[in-house]
């Protein structure tokens, strides 16, 4: 067999070359629609951009985990894109609006999609990942299709992605988020936003430093809300 | 003994006083020492008492090192034992080397924020210092299995290296081989990836090719030799042998991708080592691996075709 290497370079656009890290691409799902109007909508917005506060904090999560923020709240907005260089503060959503109705099929189909196309991104740059996370958020029912693209998540969950579904106070549609995840959904109220994306922070900087083809279980911690039975 | 105040004592019974915590792993928390400004103390966690005992002849076997492992510059090698209030051996005192992690090699993008006067010249003089000290290591039977950018420590101004984390090496003393406490999976050989956790080991094969691969994903800035197009982690195409030069020379991920640009940078003599430790190396003749001497020799000559500004 000949060893000798030819190496073939152009000068295409290198995507990744500032950071040919692995990524972790996290999609936040989050329900905007307009009973989230007061706290819930203040308290959200101050927890995510605690979140990629966080994250940038940690130089190895800042790199490897990609965070995206989706909101649905009469239409499905990607108000955040995947960060692919570097996570910093700044990266955090604008200016939270409550309104509208709630299209959480719609919102799931996004983010699946987006993410599916992040990681084919990924592959054709030679840039390794981790498995995707979703973090689901509602304090509502579902105004629009929404069975077909919860049983595709639920699929995913079961292969590998980690799907987490929050239950947003006491009006939140359990039965909905449960047919979105293997992992059973936890309530959790106001006041514990916070909590829950510091607890989501620090198991992303852990997921950060494993290798890519870890595959520990994630699982909510018990002091966190409530945990919903089906 | 509690978390915040352990009661610890010297070999000759006096009373060491732990400062501030500096650091806390899986394994124990690393203290400065009140005493003495130059050094740190490490203690380790309880733990159960066949793997104390174990952590205990390691920690004996270190000390009984040869004065050139104990003392070399680039070395936080354990100086003397710390035991606690019954006479076990509960951790060591060492050396406290100033300086930050590697993290920020781990991107061009990180390097430029944190160590914006730096240049490749710089990562240059790391890698030769690691490849040095893996040079000094080998001949002792001594191995890291750690390659972790978070256990090397270097000095901004000038980019000397330092290894912090030595009680992590492998070693052999006495007949009992002490195994290294973690294998970074991303920089283990074919033949280590093969092995349950439980059975792996180091030899001088297995350590040049960890040691290659961490030297080129610092020289190419976080890149891997093993990260494909097409996908896998690079512990499952170190196993595959997928590295982002097929067997035959040719190029398998696309030209544009991250690591070409870093790739090409490299002198001729340190891409060649590189080559022959993913090709040849890989699993056809793992003797083929570069020796470190090899490496030394290749980066001094990098160091001096490198600009200096």
């Amino acid at each position: 067999m000949n060893h000798s290497a030819t190496i073939v370079v152009d000068d295409n656009i290198e995507l990744f070359a500032d950071n040919p890290q692995a990524r972790c691409p996290v999609a936040l799902v989050l329900d905007t629609s307009g009973s989230m109007q007061g706290a819930a909508i203040t308290e959200l917005q101050q927890a995510v951009r605690m979140f990629y506060k966080e994250i940038a904090r940690d130089p190895l999560a800042s790199l490897r985990v990609s965070p995206s923020v989706f909101t649905f709240g009469g239409r499905v907005v990607q108000a955040v894109p995947f960060s692919q260089k570097m996570v910093a503060p700044t990266d955090a959503p604008g200016q939270l609006v409550a309104e509208g109705d709630t299209p959480l099929g719609a919102a799931i189909r996004a983010a699946i999609q987006t993410i599916k196309e992040q990681v084919q991104l990924y592959r054709q740059h030679a840039i390794p990942n981790y498995r995707p996370w979703v973090i689901l958020m509602s304090d509502g029912h579902p105004t629009d299709d929404w069975q077909q693209a919860a049983a595709e998540l639920k699929e995913l969950s079961a292969n590998g992605w980690t799907v987490l579904c929050i239950a947003l106070g006491a009006h939140a549609d359990l039965p909905a988020l449960a047919a979105c995840s293997t992992i059973e959904p936890r309530r959790i109220g106001t006041l514990e936003f916070a909590p829950f994306f510091r607890w989501l922070s620090a198991s992303l900087k852990a997921e950060s430093r494993s290798a890519t083809s870890s595959r520990q279980p994630v699982g909510l911690p018990a002091s966190l809300g409530s945990v919903v039975a089906n | 003994m509690t978390r915040s105040s352990p009661q610890l004592f010297d070999a000759v019974g006096a009373r060491i006083l732990p400062g501030r915590m500096i650091a806390e792993g899986a394994e124990g928390r690393v203290f400065t020492a009140c005493s003495d400004g130059r050094t740190l103390i490490k203690v380790y966690h309880p733990a159960p008492a066949e793997d104390e005992r174990a952590r205990e002849r390691k920690v004996r076997a270190m000390l009984a090192a040869d004065t050139e492992l104990r003392q070399h510059r680039l070395l936080a090698w354990p100086q003397a034992a710390v035991f606690n209030g019954k006479g076990r051996i509960v951790g060591y005192a060492m050396r406290r080397v100033e300086g930050v992690t590697l993290v920020p090699l781990s991107a061009e993008i990180m390097m430029k924020r944190d160590l914006p006067l730096w240049t490749q010249r710089h990562v240059c003089r790391v890698v030769h210092d690691l490849a040095s000290v893996c040079r000094l290591l080998e001949a002792r039977d001594v191995y890291i299995g750690d390659f972790n950018l978070g256990n090397f420590l270097t000095r901004p101004a000038d980019a000397e290296t330092c290894c912090i984390d030595c009680d992590s090496f492998q070693l052999r003393a006495g007949g009992e081989i002490f195994p290294s406490r973690v294998y970074t999976p991303e920089f283990s050989s074919p033949e280590v990836l093969a092995k349950p956790a439980r059975q792996r080991s180091l030899g001088p094969s297995q350590f040049r090719f960890s040691a290659a691969l961490f030297f080129f994903s610092i020289l190419c800035r976080g890149a891997h030799a093993y990260q494909v197009k097409g996908g896998g982690s690079p512990e499952e195409n170190i196993l595959r042998g997928r590295f982002f030069v097929g067997p035959k020379g040719v190029a398998t991920a696309a030209t544009s991708d991250p690591i070409y640009s870093r790739y090409r940078a490299l002198s001729p003599r340190i891409a060649a080592l590189i080559k022959r430790t993913v090709i040849q190396g890989h699993s056809m003749d793992i003797n083929a691996r570069p020796s470190f001497g090899e490496w030394v020799s290749a980066l001094r000559e990098y160091y001096q075709i490198l600009p200096s500004n």
